[in-house]
C-alpha cells in the first residue's frame, strides 16, 4: 500500500493564497475554514531582509499526537498514512486541535466537529481527474505530491536530492518535508 | 368563492391553481432530495464551457464546470497564454460574485429622498433618454462622457454607444491605471507598450510591479524560468514585495524617484562608453542633447535623491551592460510609475531610452514588440460603422500627451463642476472610489444632471448616480472575442458558463443597444453580439463555434514572433526620441530630466503613501468576496505597513492602532511594523476602506487608499498621481 | 368563508408583484376581511389546513387575532398598504443589492449547500441559488409544472413556496402541504431580524411573517403532540417572535 506524502519548497512559494482558496473549493469549506495556514518569516534588517512564506496543513504523522489524545478514535492513523476524522466519532472536545504541534486542525462551528486537511490530491493520483488541490493549484509548482515508499517517485526522488526535512524534525514522524 | 376568484390565482397552476392527483404523487420532501442528491441518484446534467475570468484585466482562460446549473468547479486552462493552466485565488473566489446576495437584480433610479427604488427598463430607457437628449440639444453632445474599465464587450459597446450619440468623449480607467507610462513610452518609442522577455533574460529590473502580488499566472512562471536558467532579478521597490522569493536584489528606493535611478544609471552607461553606440545611432534622435542634459546625473547626486548608494547605481548599470541585449527594464503594468506620480511619465520615457542604451529591443532576453491579431473589416450593412463624432476627447487639450484612446478621466471632476459636462456614464468603473479624491469626485458628480452606472453591485459610484442598471456577473454572458498579443498571438472567449441567475439583468450589450434604441440611434444597434462574435472572428478565419470547440482559445502560428526584427518606430521622427517635440510643446524638457514628484515628506512622523496589490485582490473590485476577504481579516493584510526602525523612534509597535491622517482624510487602522519597507513610505493595500455600506463583507474594513490623495493631475500627462500624498502617522490616542 | 388554499395564494400575492386591479380586488372588503379570519383560524387550530372543518368545531372556539400577534401587528394587517405602497416598498426592499433589500428568498437565509450538490461556495451563506432553490425546481418540476420566469433566479421566493403549498391544498394533498409548510418556513425567523431593520411601513409585512410563523409552529406542534391537541404553540410560537404583548386574554376556548 502507498504512504503518501507531501514535499513544499517555500524557496518557490510567493505567499499567494490560491492554495488556500483552492482546498476550500475542493473540500467543500466554510469561508473562514482553512486546512492550510501560513507563517511569514522575515529576517535581517533593512535594507537588508528576506522573506519565508511556510504554507503549514496537517503533517499526517505517523507518531500523531492528535490520534493519541482523542478520547473517542475519531482521530486515527488510516492504512494509507492518512490521518483521519470520523466525523460521526468527533465529539468536539478540540483536544486535538491542543494536542497538534502544527496547530493546523480547525473547528468547524456549523457541525461542532474537528477538520483538517485530507491529502485530497489522493484521488487525482488515482484516478487522473483534475481538480482544485493545493497541488494542483499552485501557481510555482511549490508542492510535489505522491508515495514516499515508490523510490521511482518524483517526490522521493526530489526528497533525497534536496534533502528536504519535516518542519519539525522527526519530533512526530511528519509526511510533509520542506525545502527551506 | 367560485374557482376562478382572484384568491385561487397561481403563478405555478393556471387559474384554478391546482393539479392532478398524479402531480401530488411527485411530492418528495426536503430530507429525502437531499438524500437523493447526496446519494447519487438524481440525474444530473454536467456540462462544461470554457471562458474567461473576470478577477482581474488578465482575463484568464478557464473551464467551468456546472451541474444542473449550478457552477460546481473551475479549472485553468492549459492552452490560455495567460493561465497556463493555473489559475490565483481571486479566480477560484471572484466567481462567488455571481450568486452573491449583494447582486443587483433590477434597474434603479434615485428618489428624491436619496433612496434607490425598482423601477422597469422601460421607464429606465426613456427617462435616461429624455435626459440624455435634453442635454444634446442644451449643451452639445460633447457636454456627455463615458467611463468605462475594458473589457471586450464594454470596450466596443460604450464607444459605440458615445460616437454614435456624436460625443467622443470615452474614457478607460486609464488615468488611476498606467496612462502616465503608455503615454510616456509613446513619446520615446511610439508604441504604448512592450513586453520584456523575462524568461529568457540575463537581467531584468523591475520598477514598483510584483508578479508575485498582482499575478498574472503565466508571468510568474516566465520569472520562475528566469531564475532556473539563472537570470538576475532587481526589484526596484519602496516595499520589498512578495516577489523577493523569486528574485537576487531589492533595491529600496525612496518612493517617486525611479526617474532618478533610471538617469544615474544612463548617465553610467553613457559616461563609460557601456552602451550600444551603433543601435543608438541607427535608431535614436535627440541623443546628444539628453547625454548632456544627464552628464550631471551622476550616481552620487542620484544617491542623495533615491537613497539608492551611488556604488548600487553603478554596480547595476554595469551589470546591465554585461548582460545587454538581453536584458531589459521591465515595462511593469501600473506599477510605480502608471499613474502615480508628477514625474510618471518622464519616468516612463526614461525606462524606453534605458532600454534602447542597451540595444536590447527585439533581442532575445531583452524588450519586445509582440505581435497581435485583430479583427478585420465586418459586413457594414449589417454592422455600420458609426461617423466619428467631430469634437476631441475633453482633457487633450490641457494634457496633449495623454493616449486619446485611453483619456483623463479624472479631468471629468472638472467638467463636471464648470458645467462642460452634464451627462455621465459609467460601466464596469468604480471611478468615484479608486480614481482620485473620492470627496472631491462625489462633490464634482453631484454637479451632473444625469448619472448614469452599469455594474453588478452597489459601488461607491453607483451611489453617487441617477440611475443604476443591472448588469449580468461575467459568468453569465457572452462577450466579443479578446484578442491576446504574444510570442504566438491567440484569440480568447468569454463565454456564458451558467444562466442568467437574475432575469431581469442585462449583459451590456444589450443595454447600450437598447439604450441606443431609446435615445434614438438604434440604427447602428441592429445586431446582437454573437453576430457580431461570430463576424469578427471569420474575419480571422475562425467562427463563434469553432472557437468555442476549440476550447476558447486559438492560436495564430502563422504570425509567430521571430527575435530580430527591425522596429519600425512609430513615432513622428520614425526615430527612437530621446528628444520628443510634443513633450517641449506641453511644457517638459525635450529630453527626459529630472522632475521632482510634486510632494515629499520632511521626515518626522511624516510619510508618502504608496500603494500596492495584495495577491487576493484587485483593487476594491474583490474586497466584497468573502473567501478571499476572510484571508485579509485572519492574516490582518488591511493593516498598513511601516518601516521598523521608523516605528520605534515614533514609540509605534507592531499590531498598534494608528491614525493617519493629512488634509483630506483621517482614519484609523493597524500597523505592521516590518524591515521591508523605506523608511520614507507608508504602504496603504488598494483594496480596502469600502464606504458602501451594501458591500456588507467589504464594508469598514481597513483604509482607502485614495481618501488621503488630494486631487491633482499630472501636467502633460494627465496622471491621477495616486501616490502623491503625504500623511502623518501617530499612535492612536497618542 | 376563505378556505385555507386561497388564504395561501394571498399570503402569496402580498410578497410577489401583483397587478393592481387584482390587489384592490384582494383588499377590499369582503375578501381581506375574510382573509383575516382566515388567518386566525389557521393559527388557531392546524386542522384548518387540512380542509374545511365542520361547522360544530369552528363555532367551537375563537380566538381573536391579538391572541396570536401584537397589537401594531394587528394594526397593520388590518390596513393593507395600497398598491402603490406595496410597489414603492417593493421597489426599495424586494431587489437585491441594496442596503435595505429584503428579498424574501429562503437561500438568501441559509447555508447554500449541506452537501447535497457540492460546488464552490456550498458552505458560504447568503447567496442565491442554494439548495432549497435546487429543490423548489426539482420539486415543481416533478409535480408537472414550470417555474415562472419571473421566480428562475429564485424559485425558493416566499410568494412561490406559499403558492404551492396553495396548490397542495386545493389539489387535495393536504398532508404534504402540512409537511411542507413545516418545513419550508423555518427561514422566516432570519428573514423576520431583515424587515425589522427596515422602517415603519415594514409592519405590514413582519405581521405576515408573524402569521407564517405562527402557522409553522401550529403545524409542528400537531405534528409533535399529534391527537393531544395542547392548544399552545402558535400563540406562544408567535409571541417568542414578536413584539412583548402582554395583557393576553387566555380565555379564548
Amino acid at each position: 500500500m502507498a504512504r503518501y506524502g507531501m514535499l513544499i519548497n517555500t524557496k518557490k512559494c510567493i505567499g499567494c493564497y490560491a492554495c488556500r482558496v483552492a482546498c476550500q473549493r475542493q473540500n467543500d469549506l466554510l469561508p473562514n475554514e482553512d486546512f492550510i495556514r501560513y507563517e511569514e518569516k522575515e529576517t535581517g534588517t533593512y535594507p537588508t531582509v528576506r522573506v519565508e512564506t511556510v504554507p503549514l496543513q496537517c503533517m499526517h504523522c505517523e507518531d500523531a499526537p492528535c490520534a493519541a489524545v482523542c478520547p473517542t478514535g475519531a482521530a486515527y492513523l488510516g492504512p494509507d498514512g492518512i490521518v483521519q476524522v470520523d466525523h460521526g466519532r468527533c465529539i468536539g472536545c478540540k483536544y486535538c486541535m491542543a494536542a497538534c504541534p502544527y496547530q493546523v486542525r480547525v473547528f468547524n462551528e456549523e457541525t461542532g466537529t474537528v477538520d483538517k486537511c485530507r491529502f485530497c490530491t489522493v484521488s487525482a493520483e488515482t484516478s487522473g481527474t483534475r481538480m482544485c488541490s493545493c497541488v494542483e493549484a499552485c501557481l510555482t509548482g511549490a508542492r510535489l505530491f505522491g508515495d514516499l515508499d515508490d523510490p521511482e517517485s518524483d517526490i522521493a526522488q526530489e526528497i533525497a536530492a534536496a534533502n528536504a526535512q519535516p518542519i519539525a524534525g522527526d519530533l512526530t514522524k511528519a509526511k510533509i518535508f520542506y525545502v527551506r | 368563492m367560485s374557482e376562478h376568484a382572484i384568491t385561487r390565482r397561481s403563478f405555478l397552476a393556471g387559474s384554478a391553481g391546482a393539479v392532478g392527483l398524479a402531480a401530488t404523487a411527485g411530492y418528495m420532501g426536503f430530507g429525502a432530495w437531499e438524500q437523493a442528491h447526496a446519494a447519487g441518484g438524481w440525474r444530473r446534467e454536467v456540462t462544461t464551457a470554457h471562458s474567461l475570468c473576470n478577477s482581474c484585466s488578465s482575463k484568464c482562460g478557464f473551464t467551468g464546470y456546472v451541474e444542473d446549473g449550478r457552477l460546481t468547479k473551475m479549472i485553468g486552462d492549459a492552452n490560455h497564454p495567460y493561465c497556463e493552466g493555473t489559475l490565483c485565488a481571486r479566480g477560484y473566489g471572484y466567481a462567488s460574485i455571481a450568486y452573491s446576495e449583494d447582486r443587483l437584480t433590477d434597474p434603479l433610479k434615485k428618489n428624491d429622498k436619496g433612496e434607490f427604488e425598482a423601477i422597469s427598463w422601460e421607464q429606465a430607457y426613456s427617462e435616461i433618454a429624455e435626459k440624455v437628449q435634453a442635454i444634446i440639444s442644451s449643451n452639445g453632445p460633447e457636454a456627455l462622457a463615458m467611463v468605462q474599465d475594458p473589457r471586450p464587450s464594454g470596450s466596443y459597446y460604450t464607444k459605440r454607444f458615445m460616437h454614435a450619440l456624436g460625443s467622443a468623449n470615452v474614457y478607460t480607467h486609464g488615468a488611476a491605471c498606467n496612462l502616465s507610462k503608455n503615454s510616456g513610452f509613446t513619446q520615446a518609442i511610439g508604441a504604448g507598450d512592450y513586453a520584456s522577455d523575462v524568461a529568457n533574460s540575463k537581467m531584468t529590473m523591475f520598477i514598483g510591479r510584483s508578479y508575485a502580488d498582482a499575478i498574472r499566472p503565466s508571468s510568474v512562471h516566465d520569472l520562475q524560468r528566469a531564475r532556473e536558467k539563472g537570470a538576475y532579478i532587481v526589484l526596484v521597490d519602496p516595499r520589498c514585495n512578495n516577489t523577493i522569493t523569486l528574485a537576487d536584489e531589492w533595491v529600496p528606493i525612496n518612493p517617486g524617484t525611479d526617474l532618478a535611478l533610471v538617469l544615474a544609471m544612463s548617465n553610467v552607461l553613457i559616461k563609460n562608453g557601456l552602451y550600444d553606440k551603433d543601435y543608438v545611432a541607427e535608431n535614436g534622435i535627440g541623443f546628444d542633447e539628453w547625454a548632456a542634459a544627464i552628464a550631471d546625473h551622476t550616481p552620487q547626486w542620484a544617491e542623495g535623491v533615491t537613497g539608492v548608494p551611488a556604488s548600487t547605481i553603478e554596480r547595476l548599470a554595469v551589470r546591465f551592460a554585461e548582460c545587454a541585449p538581453a536584458a531589459s527594464i521591465e515595462p511593469s503594468w501600473r506599477g510605480a510609475f502608471g499613474c502615480s506620480y508628477a514625474n510618471s511619465g518622464e519616468t516612463a520615457r526614461a525606462v524606453c531610452l534605458f532600454n534602447t542604451l542597451l540595444g536590447c529591443w527585439n533581442q532575445k532576453g531583452g524588450a519586445l514588440f509582440l505581435p497581435s491579431v485583430s479583427a478585420g473589416e465586418v459586413d457594414a450593412e449589417k454592422f455600420p460603422a458609426v461617423p466619428k463624432p467631430e469634437g476631441k476627447i475633453l482633457g487633450s487639450e490641457e494634457y496633449p500627451l495623454a493616449l486619446s484612446s485611453m483619456g483623463v478621466n479624472v479631468i471629468l471632476a472638472d467638467k463636471a463642476r464648470e458645467g462642460a459636462v452634464k451627462g455621465l456614464f459609467f460601466y464596469n468603473s468604480n471611478m468615484a472610489a479608486g480614481y482620485a479624491n473620492p470627496d472631491y469626485l462625489a462633490e464634482s458628480f453631484s454637479n451632473l444632471d444625469l448619472m448614469v452606472a452599469v455594474d453588478v453591485q452597489m459601488s461607491e459610484t453607483c451611489m453617487l448616480a441617477d440611475y443604476v442598471l443591472p448588469d449580468t456577473s461575467y459568468l453569465e454572458r457572452l462577450e466579443l472575442p479578446e484578442f491576446v498579443s504574444g510570442k504566438v498571438p491567440a484569440v480568447t472567449l468569454r463565454d456564458r458558463v451558467i444562466e442568467k441567475v437574475h432575469p431581469n439583468t442585462k449583459p451590456v450589450d444589450q443595454i447600450f443597444s437598447e439604450l441606443a434604441e431609446a435615445c434614438g440611434v438604434g440604427e447602428y444597434f441592429q445586431f446582437t453580439v454573437d453576430e457580431l462574435a461570430d463576424a469578427q472572428l471569420r474575419t480571422v478565419g475562425l467562427s463563434l463555434e469553432g472557437l468555442r470547440q476549440a476550447g476558447g482559445t486559438a492560436r495564430f502560428p502563422e504570425k509567430e514572433y521571430g527575435y530580430g526584427a527591425a522596429v519600425k518606430w512609430k513615432t513622428p521622427t520614425g526615430k527612437v526620441q530621446f528628444a520628443s517635440e510634443a513633450c517641449e510643446k506641453a511644457g517638459l524638457s525635450a529630453v527626459p530630466v529630472w522632475t521632482s514628484p510634486r510632494t515629499k515628506p520632511v521626515g518626522g512622523n511624516q510619510f508618502r503613501v504608496i500603494g500596492g496589490k495584495q495577491a487576493i485582490h484587485t483593487h476594491t473590485q474583490t474586497a466584497n468576496i468573502e473567501p478571499l476577504m476572510e484571508i485579509t481579516k485572519k492574516y490582518n493584510l488591511e493593516r498598513v505597513w511601516m518601516n521598523a526602525d521608523k516605528a520605534a523612534q515614533l514609540g509605534i509597535a507592531d499590531g498598534d492602532e494608528v491614525e493617519v491622517s493629512n488634509e483630506e482624510h483621517t482614519g484609523r487602522v493597524r500597523v505592521k511594523v516590518t524591515q521591508r519597507i523605506n523608511p520614507e513610505a507608508l504602504y496603504i493595500p488598494s483594496h480596502y476602506g469600502c464606504t458602501s455600506p451594501d458591500q456588507r463583507t467589504a464594508h469598514n474594513v481597513g483604509l482607502s487608499q485614495m481618501a488621503f490623495v488630494p486631487f491633482f493631475i499630472e501636467p502633460g500627462y494627465g496622471g491621477a498621481c495616486t501616490q502623491e500624498a503625504i500623511v502623518t502617522v501617530k499612535k492612536a490616542g497618542a | 368563508m376563505m378556505e385555507s388554499d386561497e388564504m395561501l395564494a394571498v399570503l402569496s400575492a402580498c410578497f410577489a408583484p401583483v397587478e393592481r386591479d387584482e390587489w384592490v380586488q384582494l383588499t377590499t372588503r369582503p375578501v381581506w376581511s375574510d382573509f383575516l379570519d382566515a388567518v386566525r383560524r389557521a393559527l388557531q387550530d392546524g386542522d384548518a389546513l387540512g380542509g374545511p372543518a365542520s361547522p360544530i368545531s369552528r363555532a367551537r372556539r375563537r380566538c381573536p387575532l391579538q391572541e396570536f400577534l401584537s397589537a401594531g401587528e394587528v394594526k397593520a394587517l388590518f390596513a393593507p398598504p395600497t398598491y402603490d405602497e406595496k410597489r414603492a416598498f417593493a421597489a426599495r426592499h424586494f431587489t437585491g443589492g441594496l442596503p435595505d433589500s429584503a428579498v424574501p428568498v429562503e437561500s438568501l437565509y441559509a447555508t447554500w449547500s449541506n452537501g447535497a450538490l457540492p460546488s464552490p461556495f456550498s458552505r458560504c451563506a447568503g447567496m442565491y441559488q442554494g439548495d432549497s432553490a435546487r429543490y423548489m425546481k426539482d420539486l415543481v418540476e416533478r409535480m408537472g409544472m414550470d417555474v415562472p420566469l419571473q421566480f428562475a433566479a429564485c424559485p425558493d421566493h416566499l410568494a412561490l413556496e406559499l403558492d404551492l403549498a396553495a396548490v397542495l391544498v386545493r389539489s387535495g394533498a393536504h398532508d404534504a402541504a402540512r409537511r411542507f409548510l413545516a418545513e419550508r418556513l423555518a427561514w422566516l425567523t432570519a428573514y423576520r431580524m431583515r424587515l425589522l431593520k427596515l422602517g415603519a411601513d415594514a409592519g405590514f409585512y413582519i405581521g405576515l411573517v408573524d402569521v407564517l410563523v405562527g402557522i409553522r409552529t401550529q403545524l409542528a406542534s400537531d405534528a409533535d403532540a399529534a391527537g393531544g391537541r395542547a392548544r399552545r404553540g402558535a400563540g406562544d410560537a408567535a409571541r417568542a417572535v414578536a413584539a412583548p404583548n402582554t395583557n393576553r386574554s387566555h380565555a379564548c376556548i
